[in-house]
C-alpha cells in the first residue's frame, strides 16, 4: 500500500522535497539546538494545563514532539501523536500511519550522531507535510485537534527541557515496541489483521513489510543532509583545530630535536626513521581532503610537505589536468544531479547506497542520464610524474571523497570485487563529510587478470537492470568514477580495460616547470642551489619529481649547498628504469648522438671529470654497459645480437670482427653453460660485456631494423619435433633389431637408406598376379616395415585429395630442402603395402596366439595319448560315472586314531549296505544330463579367412 | 630379419666375418669360466654390439636371443620420474644410461644393483653371473662414471659388466683399468667388399666386385652402412652394374654443399645463409659434432697444405667449446666465420704475392 502511495505521489514528493531546503536552512539554527520553533513554544505555553498528562504518555513517543514544527500542517501531525497515545487503539487512517512510522523508524539509528539528528527532524516534517497535504480533505481526520496539539506541545516543551531526544534512556529503546500495529477502519489493501475493537467496531490492522520501512528510512534520510549550516559540525571542527595544534607542536618539537641530533650526529637514518613516525601520526590525523589554504602537513618528508593540495599547484601537464577534470565533470549529471535539482540529486544519491534502487524515479534518471561513455579514466606513465596526486587532487577538487586501492591491497578478485562495490554504490554514514565517492585504482597494471575482469564486467554494466524486481542482487551499476593509474598501459591484463577507458598518458614534466619548484621548495627550506644545478638534477632524474624532492632532501641533510658536482657524483638520484629490449637492441647497434653536457657552469667548465662526452669510447663503454645490465634477460638480448648483427653495416674486410664477436658469443654459451648447470651464479656479471663488444663492433649510425629473434625457437621446436618421431619410431622396433641400434646410428647411418629401400618398384597389378620373385619381394618390404615400425597412413592433404604417407613420418627426418627428390611409390602401392602390413601383423598376434595355444594343446594331447585317442568334442557323450563302492574308512577320533569298533556296531552296519545298494536298482532314478550344441560355436582361425 | 643388415648379423664367434683371431680369444676367454668386466671400443659400424651378442650366446646359448625391451623407471633424489627402456634376456640387461641425461648415474647405480642383487636361479647349468651391458659409455656424465666404478667392484660375484663405446677418450681411467678393452677395428675395404659379395650370394644376387668396392669406400669402412648401401642399390636397380650410382644419406650432400658454399665466398652475408642452413641440420638432429667433422673434413680438401694445421686446429679449438657449450649454433657458426677469416686472408696474401 505504501508503496502504492509512494509510487502514486512521487512526483509531488518530489517537488515538495525541492521547496524544503531554503525553509529547512533558515530555521535549522534553532532546530538544531532544540528542535523545536518558536511557534510551538508559544503553544505549549497555552496548554499548561495539559502537562498533568505528560507522565502518563511513555518516553517513547517523545521524538514525536520534535517532528512538529510546520506551521499548516502541526495540527494534523498533532492528531497522530494523539491517536498514537490512545495506545494505537484509535481508529485512524493509514496515512497517521504512516507519519507514525516515522517517528518509529527514528528511533531506529540511534548510533547516528546528534548532527544527523537534527537533520532527520527535518526531513520527517518535509515528508509528513508532503503526505497531508494531499489527504487533507480526508473524512477521516479527527475533530480534535486543538486537544491533540496541547498534548504534543506540552510534550515538546518537556522536549526542550530534557535537551535533545537523543538522550532518551537505552532502556526506553529497548522496550520499545517496533512492531506497533496500523488500524483501519476500512479494509486496507495489502495484509492485514481483522480485530473487534473497544467500542465493538470491527477494524483492521495493517501489516507492512520490512523493506518498505526500510525505505522510508531511507528517503527520510536523504533529506537530512541539507538541514546543516556547516559543512561538519562545530564540535568536530574545533577537534581538528586542537588536533593540528597539537600536531603541529609534537612537530615542532621533533624538528628541534632532529635539528639538534642532525647537528650531535650525522647519522642520518636514526633521525629520519623517527621523522617518519612523525608523519605517520601526522597522516592518520588528517581531516577532510579540503583543507584550508594555508594548511601545510608538518610531516618532514618533502615529498609529503609540498605535495600539491590545490588544483592550481598540480606540476602535470594542464590539459592532461584539465581532461581528467573535465571527464571527472561528465558524472556530475549521475553523481550530484544538476544544479536546479541539487536536492533530488542528492536524495537519489543516497537511495543509492543501499540496494534497492528500482524505484521509477531513479531507473527514470538512469535512463536520461548520460553517463560518459568511457567509464574509467586511466593515467599512465613512468613513476614520479605526480599521477597519483592529480587523481587525488582533481577527485576532491571536483567534491568527491577519494577512495584508493592500490598494490599493497589484497588484489584477488573475490576482494577486488567487493572493494570495488564498496566504493561505488556505498557511502560513508558514519563519516561527517557527506561527498560520493570516487575510486582511485592505483598500480592497477600489476593486479592479476582475474580482478580486472571484475572491473571490466563491473563497468561494462551498462544496461540497467529492468525495475522488475527479478535481479535485484547484480543491480551494481557503476555510477561514480573510477581512475585507474598504471605505469605501463600496454600489460596484456589491461587491454580490455583500455577499450572503456579514457587513456591519459602522461608526457615528463616538464624541466623547467619542475626546476621552479623544486626552486621554491629549496628557498622554503633555507637550502642553496642555483637553477643550473637544479636543472641538472632534473635531468638526471628524467624528470621524476618525487626522486628529485627525495634527492634535495637527502642532500640537504649533508650539505649546506647543493652544487652541480654533487649532482653529477650522486649515486642517489639515479633511477633503475628498464627498457625495452627493442630499445635496448637499439642502443647497441647505434652509435650515440653526440650530447654535450648542458648544465655546465663557467665554474665547471675547467673541471675535467665532469665534461664528460658521450661519444667518449670510455662514455660509450659505459652507457651500453649500464644499459644492458638494467634490462637484464641476456639470454633473450643475446640471442637478438646474434640474430641481427649479420645485417648490420659495418667495415670488415677480413671478418675479423665477425670472429671476435663470434668468440665472445660462445664465451657467453659456455658460462651460460656453466651457470644453469653448476649454478654458478657468480659468472653472471661476465654475460652484459659481450653486448658492449658487439657495440663497439657492430654500432652504426643509421642501424638496422631489428628483428625478434625467434630462430633459435623454431630450430628447438623442430629438432624437438623430428626427435619424438624418431623415438616413436624406436620405441616399437623389434628387440632385436632395436637391440643393435641408437638414435644417431639410427638417424644417420640407417633412416637414409631405408627410406630408399623402403620405395622399391612395383608392378601396378593385382598382388595375386605377381611372380614368385616379387611376392618374395613384398613379403620383405613387408618384414621390414615391420621390423622398424613403420607404416602408411591415409591423411588428407590441405587441397581435399588423399595421401599416404609414412608414420611415423620419417621422410621430414631424412630429407632436406633442396635436395634431389628420390623416388616415391604410387598411392595404390602405398594403399597395398599399408594393407599387407594390417594383414600380416594380424597374422603374426594370431601365430603367436596359436603358438600359447599349440603349447598348451600339446600339453594336453599329451596326458590323452596316454589315455587314448581324443574323441572330438561334438561326438564327446556324457557318461554316467561309475558308481564305486567307497571302502569302509576306519573312523578316527579327533586325533586321528582309528576307533575300534564294536562287534554289535559291525552288525549293524552289514545290514544296512544292501539297503543303499537297492536305491540304484530301483527302476525310476534321476539323472542330470549335462547338454551342448554345435549349431552355434566354432572355432575360427584368424588364418582361414586370410 | 628384415634388412640384410639384421638378416645376416653373425650369431656366433665362429662365424664373424673378420678379426677372428680375437673372435676365437674371446672364445677362450669364455670357455676359461671366469670373465672380467668388458671395455669394447670402436668406431661406428665395426661390429662392437654384434660381438657382444655372439659373446652372450657363448655364454649362455640361444636364451639370450629371446629379447624383450621393458621400461624401467627411476627416481632421482630430487623426485625427478626418468623412464628409460631396457632390452633385456633371462640373463642380460642392456641399457643405454645417456639416454637419462644428467641424472645417468641414478640409473646406472639403480639398475646394476636391482640386476646384481638377484642371484642366476640355475647356476648348476649357467654361470653364475649376470651381464649387464652399457652402451655409449663415452657419453655418460663424469658423476655416473665415478658411480659406476664402486659399483663395479661391489657386485664383481653376481654381474659382469661389458661396456660399450665409440672411443676412450672420455672414459675416466678408473673404469678404463677395471675392465678388460676390446678394440674393434673398423673392417678394412677387401674385408666389406668380401662381406658385400658373400651377402649378395646368400640372397641370390651377383654383386661386381667393382660396386662393392665403391660402396665400401664410400661406407667409410662402416659395415653397416655399406649393406644398408647395397641394399638401397638393389632396391634402385638390379641387375648391378659395375657403375651404378651409390646414394648417400641426403645430409651429408647437404652439408657437402654448405661447405661448397663457405669456400665459394667469404662475406658476413654469406655467413647468414651458412646459418640458416647450419640450422636446418641442427633441425634434422643431426649432432653437432658430426657437422663439425663433416664441414671440416670437406673445407680442408681446399686448403693448402700449410693452411690446414691451421683451419684443424681451429676446428679443434671450436669442437672443444661446443662439447663446454649448450647452444651448438653460435660454435659452428664461430667456426665457420674463423675459416672464412682464415681462407680470406689466405687468397688475399696469395693474390698480393701475384703482384
Amino acid at each position: 500500500m505504501d508503496d502504492e502511495f509512494e509510487l502514486q505521489y512521487a512526483d509531488e514528493i518530489d517537488a515538495l522535497g525541492d521547496f524544503e531546503p531554503p525553509e529547512a536552512t533558515i530555521s535549522k539554527p534553532k532546530r538544531s539546538l532544540n528542535f523545536t520553533t518558536p511557534s510551538h513554544k508559544s503553544k505549549t505555553d497555552k496548554d499548561d494545563e495539559l502537562e498533568g498528562l505528560v507522565p502518563l504518555t511513555s518516553p517513547k513517543d517523545l521524538p514525536n514532539g520534535s517532528t512538529l514544527d510546520r506551521k499548516s500542517d502541526a495540527g494534523i501531525t498533532g492528531t497522530s501523536v494523539f491517536g498514537k497515545r490512545q495506545d494505537k487503539k484509535r481508529v485512524r487512517g493509514e496515512e497517521f500511519a504512516n507519519a507514525l512510522e516515522f517517528s518509529e523508524d527514528e528511533r531506529l539509528p540511534e548510533i547516528v550522531p546528534e548532527s544527523k539528528k537534527a537533520k532527520l527532524d527535518t526531513s520527517i516534517a518535509a515528508r509528513i507535510s508532503s503526505e497531508f497535504s494531499d489527504d487533507f480533505d480526508d473524512d477521516i481526520l479527527l475533530a480534535t485537534p486543538e486537544v491533540m496539539m496541547k498534548i504534543v506541545n506540552t510534550r515538546q516543551k518537556r522536549n526542550t527541557q530534557y535537551g535533545q531526544p537523543d538522550t532518551i534512556p537505552v532502556a526506553v529503546l529497548a522496550d520499545y515496541n517496533f512492531e506497533r500495529k496500523r488500524v483501519h477502519r476500512r479494509v486496507p489493501s495489502g495484509d492485514f489483521i481483522a480485530i473487534t475493537g473497544y467500542e465493538g467496531e470491527r477494524v483492521y490492522m495493517k501489516l507492512k513489510d520490512e523493506t518498505t520501512l526500510e525505505k522510508e528510512y531511507l528517503s527520510l534520510k536523504k533529506s537530512m543532509k541539507s538541514s546543516q549550516l556547516l559543512a561538519v559540525p562545530f564540535e568536530e571542527l574545533r577537534q581538528q583545530v586542537e588536533d593540528e595544534r597539537q600536531r603541529q607542536l609534537i612537530a615542532e618539537s621533533e624538528r628541534v630535536t632532529s635539528e639538534v641530533h642532525r647537528q650531535l650526529d650525522t647519522d642520518l637514518d636514526f633521525v629520519e626513521g623517527d621523522e617518519r613516525d612523525i608523519e605517520i601520526e601526522g597522516l592518520k590525523g588528517t581531516g577532510p581532503p579540503a583543507l584550508p589554504d594555508d594548511y601545510e602537513e608538518q610531516s618532514s618528508l618533502w615529498v609529503e610537505k609540498y605535495t600539491p593540495r590545490r588544483y592550481t599547484d598540480l606540476l602535470s601537464e594542464e590539459n592532461i589536468n584539465r581532461t581528467l577534470l573535465h571527464w571527472l565533470r561528465l558524472w556530475d549529471y549521475v553523481v550530484f544531479g544538476k544544479e536546479i535539482n541539487l536536492k533530488t540529486k542528492e536524495k537519489k544519491a543516497v537511495k543509492e547506497n543501499k540496494k534497492k534502487k528500482f524505484q521509477p524515479q531513479v531507473l527514470e534518471e538512469l535512463d536520461k542520464l548520460k553517463r560518459p561513455l568511457q567509464k574509467i579514466a586511466m593515467l599512465s606513465g613512468p613513476p614520479g610524474l605526480g599521477k597519483t596526486t592529480l587523481a587525488h587532487i582533481v577527485a576532491s577538487h571536483a567534491g568527491y571523497n577519494v577512495v584508493e586501492m592500490n598494490a599493497s591491497d589484497d588484489r584477488s578478485a573475490e576482494v577486488f570485487k567487493n572493494k570495488i562495490e564498496a566504493a561505488t554504490q556505498m557511502k560513508a554514514v558514519m563519516g561527517n563529510d557527506p561527498k560520493p565517492n570516487c575510486l582511485i585504482i592505483d598500480e592497477i597494471d600489476g593486479a592479476p587478470q582475474a580482478a580486472i575482469n571484475v572491473l571490466l564486467n563491473f563497468v561494462k554494466k551498462t544496461e540497467n537492470p529492468a525495475p522488475t524486481k527479478k535481479n535485484k542482487k547484480d543491480g551494481a551499476v557503476l555510477l561514480r568514477p573510477v581512475i585507474c593509474i598504471c605505469n605501463d598501459q600496454y600489460v596484456p591484463a589491461l587491454r580490455q580495460l583500455r577499450q572503456n577507458a579514457v587513456i591519459m598518458n602522461f608526457p615528463p614534466t616538464e624541466t623547467t616547470k619542475l626546476a621552479a619548484r623544486l626552486y621554491e621548495v629549496i628557498r622554503l627550506e633555507q637550502f642553496k642551489a642555483d637553477m643550473n644545478t637544479l636543472l641538472a638534477l632534473c635531468e638526471k632524474t628524467d624528470n621524476d619529481i618525487r626522486s628529485c624532492l627525495n634527492t634535495l632532501q637527502f642532500v640537504q641533510r649533508r650539505f649546506k649547498e647543493l652544487s652541480l658536482k654533487t649532482i653529477q657524483n650522486l649515486s642517489v638520484g639515479h633511477k633503475d628504469s628498464q627498457k625495452s629490449l627493442f630499445s635496448v637492441w637499439y642502443e647497441i647497434f647505434s652509435l650515440p648522438r653526440v650530447k654535450r653536457n648542458r648544465f655546465l657552469s663557467l665554474r665547471d667548465i675547467s673541471d675535467k671529470d665532469l665534461q664528460v662526452n658521450n661519444t667518449s669510447p670510455t662514455a660509450r663503454f659505459w652507457n651500453i654497459l649500464s644499459v644492458v645490465q638494467s634490462a637484464g634477460e641476456y639470454e633473450k638480448l643475446t640471442q637478438g645480437l646474434f640474430e641481427n648483427y649479420l645485417e648490420c653495416r659495418f667495415k670488415d674486410p677480413h671478418m675479423e670482427g665477425v670472429c671476435l664477436a663470434n668468440e665472445w658469443l660462445c664465451f657467453t654459451d659456455v658460462i651460460n653453460q656453466q651457470i644453469s648447470h653448476m649454478q654458478d651464479y657468480r659468472l653472471m656479471p661476465y654475460l652484459p660485456y659481450l653486448s658492449v663488444i658487439f657495440h663497439f663492433l657492430f654500432a652504426a649510425s643509421v642501424p638496422p631494423k631489428v628483428q625478434y629473434p625467434h630462430a633459435q625457437f623454431e630450430a628447438f621446436t623442430k629438432m624437438s619435433k623430428c626427435q619424438n618421431l624418431i623415438n616413436t619410431m624406436m620405441s616399437d622396433m623389434t628387440p632385436m633389431v632395436r637391440k643393435f641400434l641408437n638414435q644417431p646410428i639410427t638417424l644417420l647411418e640407417i633412416l637414409p637408406p631405408l627410406t630408399d629401400i623402403i620405395q622399391p618398384t612395383f608392378r601396378p597389378v593385382n598382388t595375386q598376379l605377381y611372380s614368385a620373385r616379387e611376392k618374395e619381394d613384398l613379403a620383405q618390404l613387408i618384414r621390414i616395415m615391420i621390423a622398424y615400425n613403420m607404416t602408411y597412413h591415409q591423411e588428407k592433404t590441405a587441397d581435399g585429395q588423399y595421401n599416404y604417407i609414412l608414420d611415423p613420418n620419417m621422410e621430414e627426418v631424412v630429407r632436406f630442402p633442396g635436395m634431389k627428390q628420390h623416388r616415391q611409390l604410387t598411392y595404390a602401392a602405398k594403399q597395398m603395402i599399408a594393407r599387407e602390413i594390417e594383414l600380416e601383423k594380424m597374422r603374426r598376434g594370431e601365430a603367436s596366439r596359436n603358438q600359447h595355444q599349440e603349447s598348451n594343446e600339446e600339453k594336453l594331447e599329451n596326458e590323452n595319448s596316454k589315455k587314448g585317442l581324443l574323441i572330438p568334442n561334438h561326438r564327446q557323450k556324457l557318461q554316467a560315472k561309475p558308481i564305486i563302492k567307497e571302502e569302509d574308512k576306519p573312523m578316527r577320533d579327533f586325533f586321528g586314531r582309528v576307533i575300534l569298533k564294536t562287534t554289535l556296531d559291525i552288525k549293524e552296519s552289514s545290514k544296512d549296505f544292501p539297503e543303499n545298494r537297492n536305491v540304484l536298482k530301483t527302476d525310476i532314478w534321476f539323472h542330470f544330463k549335462e547338454g551342448f550344441s554345435n549349431a552355434v560355436r566354432r572355432n575360427v582361425k584368424v588364418q582361414d579367412l586370410l | 630379419m628384415s634388412l640384410w643388415v639384421d638378416k645376416h648379423r653373425p650369431t656366433s664367434l665362429n662365424k664373424l666375418d673378420y678379426h677372428k683371431d680375437q673372435a676365437s680369444r674371446l672364445k677362450m676367454l669364455v670357455q676359461s669360466g671366469d670373465f672380467p668386466h668388458l671395455l669394447v671400443y670402436g668406431p661406428s659400424g665395426s661390429g662392437k654390439k654384434t660381438r657382444i651378442m655372439c659373446l652372450l650366446r657363448e655364454l649362455y646359448g640361444s636364451g639370450v636371443e629371446k629379447l624383450r625391451i621393458e621400461q624401467n623407471s627411476f627416481t632421482t633424489p630430487s623426485n625427478k620420474k626418468i623412464e628409460i627402456s631396457t632390452i633385456s634376456s633371462n640373463y642380460h640387461i642392456e641399457v643405454n644410461p645417456s639416454d637419462a641425461g644428467n641424472s645417468d648415474r641414478v640409473v646406472i647405480q639403480e639398475l646394476i644393483k636391482t640386476v646384481a642383487q638377484v642371484n642366476q636361479l640355475e647356476t648348476s647349468t649357467q654361470k653364475e653371473f649376470k651381464v649387464v651391458v652399457l652402451t655409449e659409455v663415452d657419453r655418460l656424465t663424469k658423476d655416473a662414471q665415478h658411480a659406476l666404478r664402486r659399483t663395479m667392484e661391489k657386485y664383481m660375484a653376481t654381474c659382469r659388466l661389458i661396456l660399450c663405446c665409440n672411443s676412450t677418450s672420455k672414459v675416466i681411467p678408473a673404469i678404463h683399468s677395471r675392465c678388460l678393452g676390446i678394440r674393434v677395428a673398423a673392417p678394412t675395404i677387401e674385408e666389406i667388399s668380401q662381406i658385400l659379395q658373400s651377402t649378395c650370394k646368400k640372397e641370390g644376387l651377383n654383386l661386381p666386385l667393382e660396386l662393392a668396392k665403391k660402396i665400401a669406400v664410400k661406407s667409410n669402412r662402416n659395415l653397416r652402412r655399406a649393406l644398408l648401401m647395397c641394399e638401397a642399390c638393389r632396391v634402385q636397380q638390379y641387375p648391378f652394374s659395375p657403375d651404378q650410382e651409390v646414394a648417400e644419406p641426403d645430409w651429408e650432400l647437404y652439408l657437402k654443399e654448405t661447405a661448397g658454399m663457405i669456400v665459394q665466398q667469404q662475406s658476413p652475408k654469406r655467413l647468414l645463409e651458412v646459418r640458416a642452413r647450419l640450422y636446418e641440420l641442427l633441425t634434422h638432429c643431426i649432432p653437432p659434432d658430426v657437422i663439425m667433422k663433416g664441414l671440416l673434413q670437406e673445407l680442408i680438401t681446399n686448403c693448402d697444405g700449410q693452411l690446414k694445421t691451421e683451419v684443424v686446429q681451429n676446428a679443434a679449438f671450436f669442437e672443444h667449446r661446443l662439447q663446454l657449450g649448450q647452444k651448438a649454433i653460435y660454435h659452428l657458426e664461430a667456426f665457420v666465420a674463423k675459416f672464412m677469416a682464415i681462407y680470406k686472408r689466405f687468397f688475399e696474401e696469395g693474390i698480393a704475392d701475384l703482384f
